[in-house]
């Protein structure tokens, strides 16, 4: 079952759910990032943004414990507020789906899950998507939503995927429509200028001269792991604070950077920035995959698009697995 | 379930080594397999994983080598503080599979720490195994670990140690020791891979070198196991920085067979 609603409604729609939560999602005038919406006016549909929005589920700084008077303390994460994301592109609904995989491996992560369980997500369909550097067509896109949005002439398609965005049409059936159309696979379609022939490249992994040639304008500067929505790798501090206690906090970490494997001593495991640089490609496309059975890359692009030197690692790893074939 | 979330023991017993080197006694009960290791935390320093060297329910030993901030803060301890651990982590030697066969026991410097679990499990299962090597090599006389179990060593299994330098006045004689690279004098002795694996921890330059020699003496990746070490923060699968390989070093090590390694040195 699909359902319909008017551009006008949905901008109703919108200010009601603004009224009552927290509603995060891109905004006019900023390109960058999701941030809180203070009307429906301000949803800006037509942008991939630069930052994703992992830092809702993957807090930077998130509270771990606190050492106060010899006892450990944990945060109460009851207080998380429920919040709603909302403009998801595929390819970031889709990081989401990979982050609960990462983060509920062999053990529960239960900051991460709380946080998830309190964000409800609003899919958002675009057929022109991205740019030149989107591939998301050539990797696994598997979502999890609750309302996922079609942008027809002069109405969304919604569809619902869960009972929570069943709940959510039910508390505002007078703005929806019930519609009998039959989503069909060219509804869903997303246009790519980039494709990656394919992803598994264990046979390329000794191509030496294919990586050194790729990575030999690699910076080392990590922006490609802090706009990644995938990129999930983190790491503690104990912030010490003015009352004698002491935090202890969590952040995200890059493994373009040196001190990502380094251990005490100063002996730093992947010293060099080629044997970094595919430890990126390769927790991306093959080690995840290996894993779990799907790749961590949802294809973004964000990687390439904000890189300083464009290192397009796609057609690169094309050419690379060529060679291999010949 | 937070796995996050340490608890605090106490310090049942300190006492030093070496000059950059201490044991502790702690007061912490728990199921592990032999090879294992626990995260110990200070407030306000930080987190480090540490093996756990000893092989028993009522308490738990750990082996510190002061290098960084974590074990240097742990070095001034004493007894009857406390210190916050969670744990037992990781895959640990596969001491069942392996019933039956002789065991060839490397260690090199602090290396021989998670190795001493070994030995103590083995204590405890002698009939289990055939003849027990034990080849531990050390820097100089005054970085020789373990010199309270050492003569109990020596009684019960082919226990070799050396030293890379000695000086003069240095007391070789007590426990035989030689001097020269552990990997030169393991070169010299008999050694027969028949029906054999071999256990190894210490520094990597060292590890590959042994590993050479052993698949000199007929050894095969399948019979040579070693505990690897990569920076760890969450020890529970999680956090990425202890990958090798696509592998978690927490998870599905540190203990690993060498043919799952040999081929990603830096990776
Ligand atoms: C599975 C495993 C078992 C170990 N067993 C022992 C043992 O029994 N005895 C022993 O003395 N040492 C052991 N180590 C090494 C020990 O963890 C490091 O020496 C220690 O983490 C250094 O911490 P630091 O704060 O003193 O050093 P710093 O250089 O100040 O390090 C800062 C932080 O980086 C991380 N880190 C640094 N070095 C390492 C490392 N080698 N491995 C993992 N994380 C690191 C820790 O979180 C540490 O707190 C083991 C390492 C691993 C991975
Ligand atoms: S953003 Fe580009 S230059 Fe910077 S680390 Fe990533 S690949 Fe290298
Ligand atoms: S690796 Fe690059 S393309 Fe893939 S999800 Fe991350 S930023 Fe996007
Ligand atoms: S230490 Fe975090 S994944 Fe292994």
């Amino acid at each position: 079952m699909v359902y319909a609603i008017s551009f006008e409604n949905y901008n109703k729609f919108l200010d009601s759910l603004i009224q009552k939560t927290d509603v995060f999602a891109p905004v006019k005038g900023k390109v960058s990032s999701f941030e809180k919406l203070k009307s429906a006016e301000e949803f800006n549909a037509d942008v991939l943004t630069e930052y994703t929005a992992k830092n809702n589920f993957l807090k930077q700084g998130e509270l771990i414990l606190t050492h106060k008077e010899g006892e450990v303390v944990e945060p109460d994460l009851s207080k998380i507020k429920e919040k709603i994301l909302l403009g998801l592109r595929m390819c970031d609904l889709a990081s989401i789906k990979k982050h609960d995989i990462a983060m509920n491996n062999k053990y529960a992560d239960p900051y991460y899950n709380e946080r998830r369980k309190k964000v409800t997500l609003f899919g958002y369909h675009q057929k022109q998507c991205g740019d030149e550097y989107c591939f998301c067509q050539s990797v696994d896109l598997e979502v999890e939503y609750d309302l996922f949005f079609y942008k027809r002439a002069d109405h969304y398609l919604v569809e619902v995927g869960s009972d929570k965005g069943k709940t959510i049409i039910k508390d505002n059936q007078d703005l929806f429509e019930e519609s009998d159309y039959k989503m069909t696979k060219e509804d869903k379609e997303i246009d790519n200028q980039l494709k990656l022939d394919s992803h598994d490249i264990d046979d390329i992994y000794t191509n030496n001269r294919g990586w050194s040639a790729l990575v030999k304008d690699c910076l080392a500067c990590g922006q490609c792991n802090a706009l990644c929505p995938t990129c999930f790798c983190f790491e503690f501090r104990d912030v010490p604070k003015q009352d004698g206690s002491v935090e202890k906090k969590r952040f995200l970490s890059e493994c373009q950077l040196e001190c990502f494997s380094r251990v005490a001593g100063d002996h730093i495991f992947r010293k060099a920035q080629i044997d970094r640089f595919k430890h990126r490609i390769y927790h991306q496309l093959q080690y995840f995959k290996d894993k779990f059975g799907k790749t961590l890359c949802t294809g973004c692009g964000r990687c390439i698009r904000h890189c300083p030197t464009k290192i397009d690692f796609v057609t690169k790893i094309n050419e690379m697995k060529k060679e291999a074939k010949k | 379930m937070n796995d996050y979330i340490p608890q605090k023991v106490k310090i049942l017993e300190f006492y030093r080594e070496s000059p950059d080197n201490f044991s502790i006694v702690i007061d912490f009960k728990t199921d592990h397999e032999p090879g294992q290791f626990i995260q110990v935390s200070l407030p306000g320093i930080g987190e480090a994983p540490i093996s756990i060297c000893s092989y028993s329910k009522d308490h738990m030993k750990l082996n510190v080598r002061e290098i960084g901030s974590v074990t240097n803060s742990l070095g001034k301890l004493k007894e009857g503080d406390e210190i916050w651990v969670r744990g037992p982590y990781g895959k640990g030697y596969p001491m069942q599979e392996l019933k039956g066969n002789n065991l060839l026991i490397i260690g090199g410097g602090c290396g021989v720490a998670p190795l001493k679990g070994i030995i103590d499990y083995v204590d405890q299962n002698r009939e289990d195994y055939q003849n027990i090597d034990l080849f531990f090599g050390y820097r100089s006389v005054h970085d020789v670990l373990f010199r309270r179990e050492t003569p109990e060593w020596k009684n019960k299994y082919n226990l070799m140690m050396s030293v890379d330098k000695a000086e003069e006045g240095d007391d070789l004689a007590c426990f035989e020791m030689k001097t020269g690279y552990l990997m030169e004098r393991m070169k010299e002795l008999d050694i027969n891979s028949e029906n054999t694996v071999a256990f190894l921890c210490g520094p990597p330059i060292m590890i590959n070198k042994i590993i050479g020699l052993l698949k000199e003496k007929g050894f095969k990746s399948e019979q040579i196991f070693l505990s690897a070490e990569r920076l760890m923060q969450c020890a529970l699968g999680m956090c990425g920085h202890c990958m090798i390989h696509g592998k978690y070093t927490c998870l599905d090590g540190p203990v690993f067979r060498w043919d799952e390694l040999e081929n990603f040195k830096n990776d």
